[in-house]
């Protein structure tokens, strides 16, 4: 799984394609205020980066570097 | 071209065919279900046959476009109208430019492409809605312009718009005032992202700087699309936002699989990269060229000529209040942005904030050399400071650089609107600039810049028509008629009218005068901004001059007045309808379709023919043997007779498989005459009958480029508008009849139109006039011979060249082609009735019924359809009147030409032993004339073979022929020897 979830955190890892948004969706739901770890994070797709955006779960770790790092940063600094 | 290829275009062809046919049927009758249904299954099977091959994407995203349109049509959401056809049918226009490109073996010529996208939008706008709202989707520049001689050029508007995704990296979520500056409606606040490494990586600049903004559709998920992924992946990516498109729902409403984005980027692109990148989504990304975009700041520039000593700042350059608060706030934002660097991300917003300044710099006509200077001396010294000192020189004497004002949304519907008193101050200094501008005797150029900006400031009040009367005024150069528009701007005092309209208006305003016609105390940003928008301005005009170019230009003057405003428009308007007429000038180069009892008979006919020829052994065994030579003579006969029937049964058979239905050629009038009847503001109804009539291959080919001149001349000359009808006591609407049928060994074709008639007065008078006839002769001519004399060459009658007819291909063409098939062409018109055209053709050329002949111990051929008889005539019969031999047949004068004379053969013609020569008497056009040959021999079945290569120079022979002993026949063109 490319997002392992867990009661305290969700650790999004690789490539998370586009099926992942429901689960996510439904987790950040579940455990308000839980962060998101995406350290080992490669891509998000477009509807999972909505799911973040949308609902805004705390992201704990940005992944390495890349355009996607700017894309979540302005996650984290909001 | 790999097969598959070629079977889509050959296919794709015949459903442009039934897909223009269709259309034409759907506009007569809007509600025929069938044909709707017909349509769309054309059009569904084209886009998706397109859809094979991924290269012509443009192809298929516009075909789409129109499927869309058409689908709509079919549920009844739209009605079908002219509109909609119109739309269609150029898209059918530019599908046909495009096969000819892929058959061609080239890719999509850039152009079509654009024409094509343009035209998707239209018909989506159409589709969506009223016809209004594709007007303002074709003007969508216009408000972003119309605002831009206030505020500032649109690039301002851009760069604003990405300072404030930098703004709230800095500051998270103070409220991006995005609408502040009119660009979009992102009520939210932007989530997104600020430069950073990805640029290190991004390379530098290879050609210019593109910002693009990349709105999926909200189904696009469940197409695979993944915009993130894609806009991550553009080309020289420098800067990236991703934005809610609306407001985030709540919890329940939300769904993850619309997609709610839009995503906004910065590229070190060049635009044809950017275009190759989003090319499965041109229809949901917005381009725009920033800082390398040097076109408008140059114009800036021209008109502007900043001073060198304050290229830096933006103080003093005369920033309205709101340029200020906007240009103050960008700078803000980079003051912030610079603070918050880090060392892994600094090169990257560095390079974002100079790519932000350059920006801001060119909007305003301010040299941006310092700031790239600045950037290479931050990344070299791996340090800020260059770049912020370049910051306070350009915040330097902005007084709103601190503060953030109440952003105030700007609607986009700029409708009639009242303007507060911000607005009406700066209109009045807007207004006193071009006073000064207007002083003295300003060039071409400054007129039409500033007819653009203050059209531009007319349609940022709602007033278009105001709008387009004061363009007109610029590209008359009417610099008085400007003056006095603003001398009654606010009392709102009617335009006055163009004086003098200049048909050839500069294709393009050249944006850069020459120095000494600027007018040096007129320095201000209204006229930057002016030039700036200029070109947009034009665009704009020339979306808002299409529909109008689109309706009947019934007022000839207000056609003219509106072209010179419109120069994109203008040529537009050539591509149209060249492709327009290219649609119906096509299918000369097609396949041939036969119908398969052809093709068994031939096969059969083979079949016959290889047991016939197995025969011929047996018989030359025969004759080995054989004692009896008469016999086998004999034998050889048979066999000649039954390989002779197989052989001409071939012919025949083969003849059937080129024979065509003239209606092949017919097809392409409904939409001829819908297209030009539009245009002339014609009533015109179209009659076809016999189109069943066949005829050779190449005689229907040939028929196709008369056919359609004559008709053009119906349409343009011989019909009258329909005021002039209804005075001539006709109906309104016109009747073009076209008629096709069989007789004897010809196909006859008969173009009538109920029109004005041919004038043979006036006629006269034109052939007097052009010396093509003396007097005497014109008083001698009936009325009838006055008429033929529109086949003379260079003969028009057009008083004005339009741009049907008129063009110097005149009936001469039309004649001569018809005869180059063998065919003749008559013309019969009663003035006030119609005119009408005859034309006659062969079956077929392919064989050629050919009489032989022979003079000085040589001979020749002659075609037999001229052949009016042969005769012997005594030589005591022959009388010369005035040096011209002649005799009397029948009680008529025909005169007489000795073929040797003819072929400067020094030989005269040898008597038979009676005394009496022979005279081969032919037809020339309507008279006979006698051509004495020495001797009369058989005629013949030939297959003619024109003259090429050195002998194709050579007048006076139509080919050549093999006869059965292998010697060569000259077939002499007798029409061109007399």
């Amino acid at each position: 799984m490319p997002i392992e979830f867990s009661d305290d955190r969700a650790v999004l890892n690789g490539v998370c394609c586009v099926e992942e948004a429901e689960g996510l969706l439904s987790w950040v739901m579940q455990h308000p205020g839980a962060p998101v770890d995406a350290a080992a994070c490669e891509h998000v797709h477009s509807a999972v980066l909505q799911v973040l955006m949308a609902r805004r779960p705390p992201i704990a770790t940005l992944p390495a570097a890349g355009p996607l790092q700017q894309v979540l940063q302005s996650l984290v600094a909001a | 071209m790999n097969p598959l290829l070629e079977q889509f275009v050959i296919e794709s062809r015949d459903f442009l065919e039934s897909i223009a046919s269709g259309l034409l049927t759907l506009e007569r009758e809007p509600g025929n279900s069938e044909a709707i249904d017909e349509l769309f299954r054309g059009v569904h099977t084209l886009k998706g046959n397109s859809g094979l091959f991924p290269e012509y994407a443009a192809f298929t995203h516009m075909v789409h476009a129109g499927e869309d349109l058409l689908d709509a049509v079919r549920d009844g959401r739209r009605n079908f109208d002219a509109e909609i056809a119109d739309h269609l049918l150029e898209c059918m226009d530019i599908v046909s430019a495009m096969l000819d490109c892929i058959e061609a073996g080239n890719d999509l010529a850039p152009t079509l492409c654009d024409a094509g996208k343009e035209l998707a939008v239209s018909l989506r706008a159409l589709r969506d809605g009223s016809l209004g709202a594709a007007a303002a989707t074709v003007d969508a520049a216009a408000p972003a312009e119309e605002s831009a001689a206030l505020v500032a050029a649109e690039d301002v508007a851009v760069e604003a718009q990405d300072a404030d995704d930098l703004d709230s990296t800095a500051e998270a979520q103070e409220g991006a005032a995005t609408s502040e500056v009119g660009q979009v409606d992102t009520a939210q606040p932007a989530t997104m992202v600020g430069a950073g490494d990805a640029v290190s990586g991004a390379g530098s600049s290879n050609g210019g700087s593109m910002q693009f903004r990349y709105t999926p559709e909200p189904a696009c998920f469940f197409k695979g699309d993944d915009p993130l992924f894609t806009a991550i992946n553009a080309p020289g990516l420098v800067h990236l936002s991703v934005l809610p498109l609306q407001p985030w729902p709540d919890s329940d409403a939300f769904d993850p699989y619309e997609c709610n984005l839009t995503i906004v980027g910065a590229c070190e692109a060049t635009r044809e990269e950017l275009e190759h990148h989003f090319r499965y989504v041109p229809d949901q990304v917005e381009m725009t060229t920033l800082a390398a975009n040097s076109g408008q700041a140059m114009a800036a520039e021209a008109v502007h000529e900043p001073d060198p000593q304050s290229v830096d700042t933006l103080a003093g350059r005369g920033l309205s209040e709101e340029e200020e608060v906007a240009a103050g706030r960008i700078l803000r934002c980079q003051y912030e942005v610079l603070a918050r660097t880090n060392p892994e991300n600094s090169q990257g917003v560095w390079r974002s904030v100079a790519f932000v300044l350059r920006g801001l710099a060119s909007a305003h006509g301010i040299a941006h050399d310092s700031i790239d200077e600045a950037l290479e001396a931050c990344l070299k010294t791996d340090s800020g400071d260059p770049l912020a000192r370049v910051l306070d020189r350009m915040a330097a004497g902005t007084p709103h650089g601190g503060e953030a004002p109440a952003p105030a949304p700007r609607s986009a519907v700029l409708r009639a609107r009242v303007l507060n008193d911000d607005e009406l101050e700066l209109v009045d200094r807007i207004l006193t600039s071009h006073v000064h501008m207007l002083d003295g005797e300003p060039v071409a150029a400054v007129l039409l810049a500033a007819a653009s900006a203050l059209a531009g400031m007319r349609r940022y009040e709602g007033r278009a028509d105001d709008a387009v009367a004061i363009q007109a005024l610029g590209a008359a150069k009417d610099a008085a008629g400007l003056r006095q528009v603003i001398a009654n701007w606010h009392s709102g005092g009617a335009v006055p009218a163009a004086a003098a309209p200049v048909a050839t208006a500069p294709a393009t305003p050249k944006p850069a005068a020459p120095p000494s016609s600027r007018p040096a105390p007129a320095v201000t940003p209204a006229a930057a901004a002016a030039a700036a928008v200029q070109k947009t301005v034009a665009a704009a005009t020339a979306a808002a001059a299409r529909p109008a170019a689109a309706r009947p230009a019934a007022n000839a003057d207000a056609a003219v007045a509106e072209r010179p405003t419109a120069p994109a428009g203008g040529g537009l308007e050539a591509i149209r309808s060249e492709l327009a007429e290219a649609a119906i000038d096509h299918s000369a180069n097609r396949v041939l379709k036969v119908s398969q009892e052809k093709i068994d008979r031939l096969m059969d006919l083979i079949g016959e023919m290889v047991v016939a020829k197995n025969a011929l052994p047996y018989l030359a065994a025969r004759a080995e043997v054989s004692t009896n030579p008469r016999e086998i003579a004999r034998e050889i006969k048979n066999q000649y007779g039954v390989i002779n029937r197989i052989a001409e049964e071939m012919q025949d058979a083969i003849m059937q498989v080129r024979m065509l239905p003239v209606g092949n050629i017919f097809q392409r009038f409904p939409r001829l005459v819908r297209d030009i009847s539009r245009k002339l503001g014609k009533q015109v109804e179209l009659y076809m009958e016999g189109e069943d009539a066949e005829a050779d291959k190449n005689i229907v080919e040939s028929l196709a480029d008369p056919l359609i001149h004559i008709v053009r001349n119906s349409l343009d000359h011989g019909l009258e508008p329909p005021e002039e009808r209804r005075a001539a006591g006709k109906s309104d609407t016109g009747i073009i009849r076209i008629t096709a049928f069989q007789e004897a060994d010809r196909v006859i074709i008969e173009i009538g139109d109920d029109g004005r008639g041919i004038d043979p007065a006036r006629i006269k008078a034109k052939a007097l006039e052009r010396g093509m006839i003396d007097e005497a002769r014109a008083a001698a001519m009936t009325d009838h011979e006055a008429v033929q004399l529109v086949f003379a060459a260079g003969f028009s009658t057009a008083e004005q060249i339009s741009d049907l007819s008129g063009r110097g291909v005149g009936m001469d063409v039309v004649r001569s082609a018809i005869e180059k098939a063998h065919g003749s062409v008559q013309l019969s018109s009663e003035l006030g009735r119609g005119t009408r055209i005859r034309i006659a053709l062969p079956l077929s050329m392919a064989v050629t019924n050919v009489m032989i002949i022979r003079s000085a111990e040589q001979m020749f051929g002659v075609q037999m359809d001229m052949v009016v008889e042969t005769v012997r005539v005594p030589a005591k019969s022959i009388h010369e009147i005035k040096q011209q031999r002649t005799t009397v047949l029948r009680g008529r004068i025909v005169p007489l030409y000795a073929l040797n004379d003819l072929l400067r053969i020094p030989e005269p013609p040898v008597p038979n032993e009676e005394g009496e020569v022979a005279v081969l008497v032919i037809r020339l056009g309507e008279q006979d004339v006698g051509v004495i040959v020495d001797d009369f021999d058989a005629t013949l079945d030939l297959i003619l073979k024109p003259l090429d290569g050195v002998l194709g120079e050579l007048g006076g022979y139509s080919g050549t022929a093999l006869l059965g002993d292998g010697s060569v026949l000259m077939v002499l063109n007798l029409k061109e020897l007399l």
